[in-house]
């Protein structure tokens, strides 16, 4: 069995908040953001595992996290063989260029003094990379900007340009591994679709693995081998392409599906509660149409529907 | 009756390899309580068109001909003090990066409540209320927790939602709303759109909503015009853009949607109901 380039146990990552008042800051009551809470996941070789979920559930956190941009609360991180769990800065330094990430911000991940030519270069030089000028004229174009624009600031492009070179700087070291957030967020569909194609197009020639964030359902299923979808710090439904489009299980998955706007059909999406059920129990709970009393005796666990497929609902118990 | 009206907006750059004419006389108009979608590919012009009306081009840009007529007074004769008053008070504005135009030094609360004491004269605990709510009303149940943090702690989706909360703070008259809901999945944008909705039936306030999702558009706005190359190429009831678009770019742009749509309906065929 050819081993997983990615591999992550039981990760978990949480923030402390601030005191809102000062009757908290001096009972000294801790509040934690629970931002991942206890994912499991593999990434396997050339291959794209598909992140879905709703604003705020942990996908950036968790993308963060696996390339140790952010020191995991818990858990276990292996990375092409070796656990990175516990590595210092210093110990990651020659693992970096082998995972890239591209923000989910464009436009605040790229320096507003630098040129387009020095915000793709400086980080190689870091590294101790020279890039000639036909190489990065042949990046940019790759990417579907005219090389001029290495000439220019940040400013002076349009947002669907900057999330371009976010892309040509990350490809630039040829990754084994790349974490890319929301990269198609802020493109039209024919650039989508373009840039899609570029993903597939350097996985096969870099032999590249993506973790592939978006709150874009349709999106996903386009460029993903694998799909997990996330909902507030865990996944509650992982599965082959297949598997999600064709039986989607789990009753939020199947709230994201059916609140996808598309034009000539009536779009009557479901807005959830403004209160969101906290302590024990399942954490759709409140929001789920199917929630019945045994959700809020316990956490479901991941269930085994097929080879491909597992879900966390009690639905399927 | 016509909050705006641009009448041949040419936006020219200097750029390094010459001067670049980013918009080439584009005319529309937005009515009161109207949302006008402005919609087009990557680089068409969409965002220049919004700047240029907030006067917020970058250095190496200028508006070289055209009017600008806000509530009939034209917002290029005005100078940067009076353009002040205007500017986030009478229009306001979403940007396309909504991290860049949150002060990351400044907590949410901070940033909020600023805007609310100076421009609707609330007092501090007032503001905070206030601050709470629209934040519940973008969708953030948490409303309190997120008013304590700096920006770089929220997510991408909840910054937009802060955004957009703080432009429909102080009942504009116009928001100029740049691809405001692009880090938002489909159920938080739908109750941060229902928000908008409710902006305009209360206090007939306007919205130009620029993006690159003719889909959306086609459910949210009263009109469409389609931008190509600096150029508005098509404008019109939304039901007539997209039953009959005329222009083959809009065809384009509508040809590419049933591209998604059909991997959606894949998904479809699974959903129970
Ligand atoms: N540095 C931080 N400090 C404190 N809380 C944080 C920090 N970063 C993220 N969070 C919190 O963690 C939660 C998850 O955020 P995350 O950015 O991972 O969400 P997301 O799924 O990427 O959402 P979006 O689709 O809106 O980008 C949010 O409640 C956010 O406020
Ligand atoms: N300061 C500038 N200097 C030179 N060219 C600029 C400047 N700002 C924008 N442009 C160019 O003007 C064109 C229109 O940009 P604009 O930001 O309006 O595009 P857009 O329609 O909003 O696209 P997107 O959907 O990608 O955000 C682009 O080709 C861009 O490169
Ligand atoms: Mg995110
Ligand atoms: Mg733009």
């Amino acid at each position: 069995m050819k081993l997983p380039l990615l591999s992550v146990k039981d990760l978990k990552k949480y923030y402390v908040e601030p005191p809102s008042s000062i009757t908290e800051y001096f009972r000294r009551e801790k509040r934690i953001v629970k931002a991942v809470d206890g994912v499991d996941l593999t990434v396997d070789r050339e291959q794209t595992y598909g992140l879905v979920g709703e604003s705020g559930s942990g996908k950036s956190t968790l993308g963060r996290t696996v390339i140790k941009l952010e020191e995991p609360t818990s858990g276990e991180i292996i990375f092409s063989g070796r656990d990175i769990t516990d590595l210092n800065e210093k110990e990651m330094k020659p693992i970096r260029r082998h995972m890239q990430i591209v923000f989910q911000n464009p436009y605040s991940s790229l320096n507003p003094r630098k040129k387009i030519r020095d915000i793709i270069l400086d980080p190689l030089r870091i590294h101790g990379f020279e890039v000639d000028e036909e190489t990065l004229k042949e990046l940019l174009i790759e990417v579907g900007l005219d090389p001029e624009y290495a000439h220019r600031y940040p400013h002076q492009l349009s947002g669907g340009e900057r999330q371009r070179v976010a892309i040509a700087r990350a490809m630039a070291f040829k990754p084994e591994f790349v974490v890319a957030d929301e990269v198609t967020s802020s493109l039209d569909v024919s650039v989508q679709a373009q840039i899609i194609k570029l993903l597939k197009k350097l996985q096969e020639e870099f032999r590249i693995s993506y973790l592939f964030i978006s709150h874009d359902l349709s999106v996903v299923l386009s460029i993903s081998d694998r799909v997990g979808v996330m909902y507030r710090g865990k996944i509650v439904e992982e599965g082959s392409i297949d598997a999600i489009s064709e039986s989607p299980l789990h009753p939020y998955t199947n709230i994201l599906i059916s609140s996808i706007p598309s034009p000539g059909r009536e779009w009557k999406p479901i807005i959830p509660e403004e209160k969101m059920h906290e302590g024990e129990g399942c954490r759709f709970y409140s929001r789920c149409p199917m929630a019945r009393e045994i959700c809020l005796a316990s956490e479901p666990e991941l269930i085994k529907i097929a080879e491909d497929h597992v879900v966390r609902c009690f639905l399927y118990e | 009756m016509r909050v705006l009206e641009v009448e041949d907006l040419v936006v020219e750059f200097l750029t390094t390899k010459g001067i670049f004419r980013a918009l080439n006389g584009v005319s529309f108009h937005v009515d009161y309580g109207e949302i006008l979608g402005l919609v087009g590919e990557s680089g068409t012009g969409k965002s220049v068109t919004g700047k240029s009306i907030l006067r917020l081009l970058p250095k190496n840009g200028r508006i070289a001909e055209g009017r600008i007529l806000f509530k009939g007074r034209n917002l290029l004769d005005l100078n940067e003090d009076e353009m002040r008053k205007i500017r986030g008070r009478e229009i306001t504005a979403v940007q396309q990066d909504p991290l860049s135009s949150l002060n990351p030094a400044f907590k949410i609360k901070d940033q909020i409540t600023d805007i609310l004491r100076l421009h609707r004269g609330l007092d501090k605990n007032k503001a905070e209320k206030e601050a709470e709510n629209l934040l519940k009303r973008v969708g953030i149940p948490q409303a309190r927790d997120v008013l304590n943090k700096y920006p770089h702690q929220l997510s991408g989706g909840m910054c937009q939602r802060v955004m957009i909360g703080i432009a429909f703070s102080c009942s504009p008259s116009l928001v100029i709303a740049d691809e405001p809901t692009t880090a938002l999945d489909v159920i938080t944008q739908a109750m941060v759109i229902n928000l908008m909705k409710e902006m305009i039936r209360e206090r007939k306030t306007s919205i130009i909503f620029i993006t690159h999702d003719l889909s959306l558009a086609s459910h949210i706005c009263d009109r469409i015009a389609v931008m190509y190359r600096g150029e508005i190429v098509e404008m019109g009831e939304t039901e007539d853009i997209v039953m009959s678009p005329e222009h083959h770019y809009t065809k384009l742009l509508m040809e590419s949607i049933p591209r998604m749509d059909r991997d959606i309906k894949t998904i479809f065929n699974g959903v129970k109901t």
